[in-house]
């Protein structure tokens, strides 16, 4: 298992199979504790869910090191999914004190994210909004909607 | 008024793989990779201390490995080991544990190249529109507008 360089967003994590020739693609997020299978490509034949769900059981258990390993891969393109995407919030207590949703299909509310970091060694993610706001979050507290998952 | 739905505020959580969502990721990757570079091979030319990657469509890229943000603190040694993957998905260099995304580096070689990034801030400003514009245009359209295109003769269109 791999994080590509030079690759493309969403955040996402490469894993092959080389005996049974397949490459798996899990997507992960820097909002939510949660990964969901992407993209897959095969030359034989299709793995078992169980397999691929042992995959993704792994990515769970290494999600920091996944967002680590990505941000310092391709945090210099500012590159972790979030920029040009819709995030809205509201009060919770506990947590961040707020729930930060990044919607399949964000509501009226929604700004939008000019700029999104993060920092290992806190694991919390900074998003720049586009009315001047900023928002540090801790990473999988806030939810981050995908098709994926 | 519409109130908020809680069940839309909930944290997501990991879906067991089912033959619906393999079904779903296997059309994906076709999709997308139909649009994407996929590299046939890919070798570092010791001659011309250059990365080379002949793709799928059968352009040759190269470049320097101080042109590859992965790859420019890499020794010559390790580079006589770069390869393409079987699927033609990334280059490999197992010296360093590497695997880099081979349309992520073309498009990235191609997009920040000057003349590219030259030619597309031109594209922009081109397509930009302001008041300024907009009265210039109207004046020129008070002179005239464009000239009507004449009709090709017979020896233009061949």
């Amino acid at each position: 298992m791999f994080i590509g360089a030079e690759d493309h967003p969403p955040p996402h994590v490469h894993a092959v199979h080389s005996g049974e020739g397949w490459v798996a693609r899990f997507r992960f997020s820097f909002l939510s504790d949660v990964t969901g299978l992407y993209r897959f490509r095969r030359r034989g034949r299709r793995p078992t869910g169980a397999t691929l769900d042992r995959v993704a059981d792994a990515i769970m258990a290494n999600l920091p090191a996944c967002r680590e390993n990505w941000w310092a891969t391709h945090g210099s393109r500012h590159e972790i999914g979030l920029v040009n995407r819709r995030v809205e919030t509201r009060s919770i207590v506990g947590g961040d004190g707020f729930l930060a949703k990044v919607g399949l299909k964000p509501s009226k509310a929604a700004v939008g994210i000019v700029s999104a970091g993060y920092d290992s060694g806190s694991g919390r993610t900074a998003l720049i909004l586009e009315d001047g706001r900023t928002l540090s979050l801790t990473a999988g507290l806030h939810i981050e909607e995908a098709a994926e998952w | 008024m519409v109130k908020d739905n809680d069940t839309e505020w909930l944290l997501p959580r990991r879906k067991p793989i089912t033959k619906d969502v393999l079904d779903r990721a296997i059309d994906t990757d076709e999709e997308a990779a139909s649009r994407e570079h996929q590299a046939q091979e890919a070798w570092f030319d010791r001659q011309h201390g250059t990365v080379m990657l002949k793709l799928t469509d059968g352009r040759v890229f190269g470049a320097e490995p101080g042109f590859i943000p992965s790859l420019r603190d890499a020794s010559p040694k390790q580079l006589r080991g770069l390869r393409a993957s079987d699927n033609g998905v990334y280059l490999v260099v197992e010296d360093l544990d590497l695997h880099i995304s081979v349309d992520g580096l073309v498009t990235r070689i191609m997009e920040e190249s000057p003349l590219a990034i030259k030619r597309s801030g031109a594209r922009l400003v081109g397509l930009t529109t302001s008041p300024a514009k907009a009265i210039s245009s109207a004046r020129n359209g008070r002179l005239g507008g464009r000239p009507k295109s004449k009709p090709k003769t017979a020896a233009q269109q061949g």
